[in-house]
């Protein structure tokens, strides 16, 4: 009977086996380890290079994550004088770059959110944002850009000086919000114009749509008041905010039916006066005031016209108040005309030279006297006339008798005529 | 829910650690004085170290690699050679947890596993029929002809076995370790091991009897 050999028994066959390394091997192999021995170590320099490398990378990538992402878009264009920028913008993790910056008429200058502006007295310019709203800054205009967020759609202006016109796209849902140290006028689409009377009084006007204005005064628990298109609001703090009516525009002015134009002062001979005007508000009256006392009422139309109609009862100059009053009677400030009737021509107009009428000579010189202030002509030509109101000009006569009218008109109309005869002998 | 103050916490990982470590390694030996000097004369670059250790080990890795590639000569040096040039490289690092000779087969395991991987990841798959007796009929071959044909026949079917399988089986009957030290060199746990012999016997029972059949 045959032994059938296990595992076990197959693999000790193999320790029994007889295995060694040759001995030049043996030989071989000291030999090649004392060489390894004697050679340099293999240079490793290289490992904290790369762990170093490896690490500042990590480091830069996570820094990078972690660097807030300003958001930038508003154009800010300088169209007169100068602006000065203040502005900080992040660079890696927490460090950030700072800086101020000028920028000229004509340049522009991309604002980030926290960039603050200051307009010098004589500049203007404006400010764009990316979905149209845009911002018209009056000369001497400080502000701070607090929040552009596009995903929120909101944005917030604060002024602390000067004033500023917005024009704000409707958009639904878009909430732009111009503030200031005593209000904040809030608006979803819509034109209006907000101007920084001192730290605690901001006075706002809605030209279209409506506004919300609000009052930063805790003491009155920030009251609110909707500011609709032709009124306007002065909120000064600790006194209660009361909406009225914009003054009106005067569109132009008719003397007896005859359109005129007013600098300053309007003066004329006639004594009915047309007033035709603009307001925004398309409801209410047209007042005209003179002295406290009403003198004309006329009803507005719904494109906002009106006309008023003042006769003068005598000569004199007048000083007239134009405004409008609201349905519930709140009346708006004066727009101020003043008016200056009169008929008297000027009293003084003397020909000086030539002494004789009988000339020698082809031209002659006209010399003479009349009002400061007046127009002078001869023979219909406009003669200049110093501030002492004399004039002299050169004229040439025709051989025989000229016949000669000298016109001196005030500023109203009324003339003063001198009519005398030369002869050129 | 139980929160442990930092210092308990690491001292409680710690301990995990520690018993894990003890696992794996228990009953294992440690290694003597004069291996330990002798790897730190190694370390230190010291030529008499380099000879002494070829001295003492070479046959033996040389014979643990040699069965482990079908016993190829050339593959059998070159492996030894790699072997001890790692050693050499790492002498720093032992630290006496284990015997000298197991620290090296570990290296030398690593090195067979990797030279199979370069081989094409498979070890070549040899006929085990090529093995059998070629003598005529009615000739008894000789004894030491018998001998060797099983060993042929054993070592051409341990090739066909998964690599851990191999070693652990070269380890425990040709180099007659306990289980506990062919733990230490395969790094796994006795348990772990005493089941990769089970089924590596298995296996090995199963290829060889096929190979009877054919």
């Amino acid at each position: 009977m045959s032994h059938e050999p296990t595992v076990e028994e197959l693999l000790r066959a193999l320790a029994r086996e007889d295995v060694r390394p040759r001995l030049a091997f043996k030989v071989q192999l000291t030999e090649r380890l004392i060489a390894a021995m004697s050679a340099r170590p293999r240079a490793l320099w290289w490992r904290p290079v790369l762990v170093g490398i490896t690490a500042l990378l990590v480091l830069a990538l996570v820094g990078w994550f972690l660097t807030p992402r300003m958001t930038t878009g508003a154009t800010l264009v300088v169209e007169t004088g100068e602006a000065r920028v203040s502005w900080q913008r992040p660079v890696y993790f927490r460090w950030t770059r700072s800086g101020t910056s000028s920028i000229p008429a004509g340049q522009k200058f991309l604002l980030a959110e926290g960039d603050r502006v200051v307009l010098s007295g004589d500049g203007s310019g404006n400010l764009t944002f990316p979905d149209e709203s845009r911002l018209y800054l009056a000369g001497g205009t400080a502000f701070v850009l607090e929040e552009m967020d596009p995903d929120r759609q909101v944005t917030r202006v604060t002024f602390t000086a000067g004033e500023v016109r917005a024009e704000v796209p409707p958009l639904p849902g878009r909430l732009f919000e111009v503030g200031t140290g005593a209000a904040t006028v809030r608006v979803y689409g819509t034109v209006f114009r907000t101007r920084v009377v001192a730290s605690d009084h901001t006075y706002s006007a809605t030209d279209d749509g409506t506004t919300r204005v609000t009052l930063l005064d805790p003491a009155q628990g920030y009251p609110s008041v909707d500011v609709p298109a032709g009124y306007e609001v002065d909120a000064v703090i600790g006194q209660p905010l009361q909406v009225r009516p914009q003054a009106p525009h005067i569109d132009h002015l008719t003397l007896n039916g005859v359109s005129v134009e007013a600098e300053g002062i309007l003066i004329s001979n006639q004594p009915g006066l047309g007033i035709f005007g603009k307001t925004d508000t398309g409801s209410g009256d047209a007042l005209l005031i003179l002295e406290g006392r009403l003198v004309d009422r006329a009803p507005i139309t719904p494109e906002g016209e009106f006309r008023l109609h003042f006769q003068a009862p005598a000569e004199g100059e007048y000083a007239l108040c134009i405004a409008i009053e609201a349905p519930d009677g709140a009346r708006s400030p004066c727009v101020s005309l003043s008016y200056r009737y009169d008929t008297t021509p000027p009293g003084i107009l003397r020909l000086l030279e030539p002494a004789m009428p009988e000339v020698s000579g082809e031209t002659v010189t006209i010399r003479g006297e009349t009002e400061v202030g007046v127009r002078v002509r001869l023979n219909g030509e406009p003669i200049p006339v110093d501030p002492a109101g004399m004039f002299t000009t050169r004229w040439t006569l025709q051989p025989g008798e000229n016949q000669m009218t000298l016109e001196s008109c005030d500023e109203a109309g009324n003339c003063t005529r001198l009519e005398f005869v030369l002869i050129r002998r | 829910m139980i929160v442990l103050p930092p210092a308990r916490f690491f001292h409680f990982w710690r301990g995990i650690l520690a018993f894990s470590s003890d696992i794996l390694h228990r009953k294992g030996q440690r290694a003597t004085p004069s291996e330990e000097a002798l790897m730190r004369q190694l370390a230190r670059r010291d030529p008499d170290a380099a000879a002494e250790m070829v001295r003492e080990y070479a046959e033996v890795v040389y014979r643990f690699i040699y069965h482990q590639v079908g016993g190829v000569v050339e593959d059998a040096e070159d492996l030894t050679q790699e072997t001890f040039l790692a050693a050499l490289q790492s002498a720093h690092r032992f630290r006496g947890d284990s015997r000298l000779r197991t620290w090296l087969f570990r290296i030398a395991a690593h090195k067979i596993a990797d030279h199979w991987r370069a081989r094409h990841r498979q070890p070549p798959q040899f006929p085990l029929e090529d093995w059998r007796p070629t003598a005529g009929e009615g000739v008894s071959p000789p004894a030491f002809l018998e001998e060797t044909e099983v060993r042929d026949r054993v070592r051409a079917a341990l090739l066909t076995l998964p690599p851990h399988y191999r070693t652990a089986l070269v380890l425990r009957y040709v180099e007659e370790m306990s289980v506990a030290e062919v733990a230490q060199v395969m790094e796994r746990s006795p348990k772990s091991v005493e089941s990769i012999l089970i089924r590596a016997k298995q296996m090995l029972a199963q290829t060889l009897g096929e190979a009877d059949e054919s």
